[in-house]
């Protein structure tokens, strides 16, 4: 029988004695955050640095560099390159808290409507009869029903809002990280 | 659904941990904060091999040294694993600076070796015992 902890930071404030050693090992991730993302992109392509390094031209110091460095010290350029690389479009999105919600929404629904519309062009460009073409239909669909859902169930909680319900809700839906074909159909048309 | 990993603090040199973190606390938090990258990644892929990260690195015996990234001005610090395939979990051991690095991979390689004879159970006990959270 051993003992086994949870979490590294917990592991780390319980073997120093130290409880502040958690915080830090916090801290640690949240800085790394990105990097990290970064890196494990690379190994689900299956790329090792120096594969990396090739495709993006430099010598793999440079790479091991940059996958060792934290998110402030990160250079835009070289994360570009990086995931250009890796076959990942880069698409950066500026929030500011300080803005209103509306104004918040607006900006996500437009972004959404933006990928959709690669969505229908990809759709076009295979033809109606297609398989792709279906499974993107099929796609926009589930899109559909996922935001009717949500925006249901928020309205519902509106005060003096009469709750709004959607026959066959309970129906399981699949999430964009299970919905993998609708993803690659997504990356073909940005490539 | 694969096994989960885990981390286990058993074979751990308590007093290396704590002389440590009072030197080096920036260093320590990064290794440990890895350490937990690793676990994430063993979940995902499986095993050791499936992934090559350069602050991961094998030292033999399924010892594993994991260093610091993303602190400035830092001290090269190497926290020692064994990496238990079977059992799926990740022990700590040691945590050293480079200069340490020969004696704390032999220290290492001693107690998985004692680990994989049998020889630890008492001390495993004696830390469960002792644990207090």
């Amino acid at each position: 029988m051993s003992k086994k902890s949870t979490t590294t930071a917990m592991l780390a404030a319980s073997l120093t004695g130290d409880p502040e050693a958690a915080a830090r090992v916090a801290a640690h991730q949240a800085e790394t955050r990105f990097v990290r993302t970064l890196i494990d992109m690379r190994i689900e392509k299956k790329l090792s640095q120096r594969d990396l390094a090739k495709k993006m031209g430099v010598g793999p110091s440079k790479v091991c560099r940059l996958e060792a460095c934290s998110d402030r010290d990160l250079n835009l350029g070289d994360v570009f390159l990086y995931s250009k690389a890796l076959g990942v479009t880069m698409s950066v999105m500026f929030d500011d808290p300080a803005l209103p919600a509306a104004d918040r929404i607006k900006h996500h629904v437009i972004a959404a409507h933006d990928l959709l519309e690669q969505l229908r062009k990809l759709a076009h460009q295979v033809g109606g009869e297609d398989s792709i073409s279906e499974k993107i239909k099929q796609f926009y669909g589930e899109v559909l029903f996922n935001f009717a859902l949500r925006f249901g169930d928020s309205y519902s909680k509106l005060p003096g809002a009469t709750p709004i319900r959607l026959d066959g809700a309970d129906t399981p839906v699949k999430g964009p990280a299970h919905d993998k074909s609708a993803n690659k159909q997504l990356s073909a048309a940005n490539a | 659904m694969a096994e989960m990993w885990e981390i286990s603090e058993a074979l751990a040199e308590k007093n290396r941990f704590k002389a440590f973190n009072k030197k080096h606390p920036r260093e320590l938090a990064a290794c440990f904060s890895n350490l937990g990258h690793i676990v994430e990644l063993l979940n995902r892929h499986g095993n050791v091999g499936a992934f090559q990260v350069a602050f991961f690195r094998s030292e033999g015996e399924n010892v594993y040294r994991i260093g610091q990234t993303g602190v400035k001005h830092a001290v090269e610090t190497r926290l020692y694993v064994y990496v238990f395939t079977a059992g799926h979990t990740v022990y700590v051991l040691t945590i050293g600076d480079k200069t340490q690095q020969a004696e704390d991979i032999r220290r290492c390689k001693e107690t998985v070796r004692k680990f994989e004879r049998g020889e630890t159970h008492e001390q495993e006990k004696h830390d469960h015992g002792h644990a207090g959270g």
